[in-house]
């Protein structure tokens, strides 16, 4: 498949930049959290000795005079998922990669567009220019990546028809492995894609196990992982600022209930249901505050919402004061209304399903296994039996 | 061809049941065991209720050799155990 790689380099510094263009002058390092642990997200492009992934301690010691600055994720993905809405005008294809990175399909759409060139000019447009968008074209999913990063910015290139060729000269961290598998590749002496392509399979998967296998198939210039379209989410959401900036819950409330009212009263929500509630807040010179609320039923109506909303916030202690608030709802249903079944089995089925799906929204998948024989004429007692997930 | 369903590949939706696990077990003079370690202790082995062998799997490289032991420990607990009779090492499982 013809894969075209859109990329945004360092775009969340660029969106820190918008937001104060005095660091246009300064190194900065952007970190963000993940528990105690503190990692780099992005640099200024002048700062070549510290990556990505790496712990913010070793980069402080490797750029001492470097901003600091906690990572906004939902600003950044935000503006990401704009740009992808924008993308997705062009193309049904559009898969979202890491921040900043989207593989837009293009087979079958030459027909509809004249030629491929028309349809890459087009995706190129429809990224804001001061995102400088670079787009790679190739045969799969990494190497249209090394092609966008070979690009120009608001350029596309496609590489010569011996992709092998033109990928061994980039450095192993171009590779989508956590940077210890690359410091490890580097400590062997392994430091750019051409010399994992001098090895053979053997070695790599020895020293590396599935992660070597993945690399060395990935330097050859094969990537046979397919293009997966996101699925189109359809929210409703609505803001309001406050008149001052504040840190209790009771404006909070108030202005979640006034969300609510105008969310319910839109046309696109009668008689509809949410499952999730997402509610976002600028805090004063800190990163944006964000909490995610999945509701235990499906409610279709403002006052229960109101409720399960005021009991999810009322021991919170939020990390400053909020500019603005806004309340998004997802993961919309198409139900009517709930029309229970006579038959008490039937009732209780559609009550174990209605319970799934809500613990697959909270928890991302299926929690509930259950007990089924595969061979129970066997006589070692693990082949008995496996746990599978329910499906009601 | 299968068509590609797009489901990222994974175990997630089977599990393993009834697995077993390694175990810290002593030996006496007689057949069997004699202590067992459970949950940080060490348990005496009032006696061997049953015993019983399976020999399985002979096709494959490593093929399945058992000795279980239904053992009676304190208050009249029932554990199974049995030791791998190719590498001699004892894990805790449900019969």
């Amino acid at each position: 498949m013809r894969i075209a790689c859109v990329l945004l380099n360092h775009l969340p510094l660029k969106l820190e930049l918008q937001r104060d263009q005095n660091l246009a002058n300064r190194q900065v390092v952007i970190f963000e959290r993940h528990g105690s642990q503190r990692t780099v997200l992005d640099t200024s492009p002048v700062i070549q000795q510290v990556r990505r992934g790496m712990p913010l301690q070793e980069a402080q010691t490797r750029c001492k005079d470097a901003a600091l600055i906690e990572a906004d994720m939902p600003r950044y993905q935000q503006a990401f998922n704009s740009v992808l809405l924008r993308l997705g005008e062009w193309s049904p294809d559009i898969e979202s990669g890491e921040l900043g990175c989207a593989y837009v399909g293009l087979d079958g759409l030459e027909e509809t567009y004249g030629s491929e060139e028309r349809l890459i000019d087009a995706l190129l447009q429809a990224v804001p220019r001061y995102l400088e968008p670079r787009l790679g074209i190739s045969h799969g999913k990494f190497p249209a990546y090394l092609a966008a990063l070979r690009a120009e910015p608001g350029r596309a290139y496609k590489p010569p028809l011996g992709v092998k060729q033109f990928m061994a000269p980039f450095p192993v961290e171009v590779l989508p492995m956590p940077w210890e598998v690359k410091a490890r590749l580097r400590s062997f002496g392994l430091d750019t894609l051409g010399k994992i392509t001098e090895l053979s399979l053997g070695p790599l998967q020895a020293q590396f196990g599935p992660a070597g296998t993945r690399m060395w198939h990935l330097a050859q210039g094969r990537d046979d992982t397919p293009l997966i379209p996101r699925r189109p989410e359809e929210n409703l959401s609505s803001t309001i600022a406050f008149p001052v900036p504040t840190a209790n819950i009771e404006p909070l409330l108030m202005a979640l209930d006034h969300l609510l009212a105008r969310l319910f009263s839109q046309p696109e929500m009668r008689g509809r249901y949410a499952r999730v509630a997402l509610l976002e807040g600028q805090v004063v010179r800190k990163p944006a505050w964000q909490k995610r609320i999945v509701f235990k039923v499906p409610v279709g109506e403002r006052n229960r919402a109101y409720f399960v909303l005021k009991c999810a916030v009322a021991d919170i202690v939020l990390p400053g004061p909020l500019e603005d608030i806004r309340l998004t709802l997802r993961e919309l249903t198409g139900e009517s209304g709930r029309q229970e079944s006579l038959f008490r089995d039937v009732r209780r089925r559609d009550q174990l399903r209605q319970t799934v799906a809500q613990l697959k929204v909270a928890q991302g998948k299926n929690p509930i296994y259950q007990v089924r024989e595969t061979e129970p004429w066997s006589r070692i007692p693990e082949r008995q039996r496996v746990l599978v997930t329910y499906e009601p | 061809m299968v068509k590609d369903t797009r489901t990222p590949a994974g175990a997630g939706d089977i599990r393993a049941l009834n697995q077993p696990h390694p175990l810290a077990v002593k030996t006496g003079d007689g057949e069997g065991p004699a202590a067992l370690r459970l949950r940080s202790r060490w348990v005496t082995v009032e006696a061997v209720v049953d015993r019983w062998r399976i020999d399985d799997e002979w096709w494959r490289e490593q093929p399945i050799s058992r000795m279980y032991y239904e053992c009676a420990v304190d208050q009249g607990l029932r554990v199974t155990v049995f030791q791998d009779l190719a590498s001699y090492k004892w894990s805790l499982q449900r019969a």
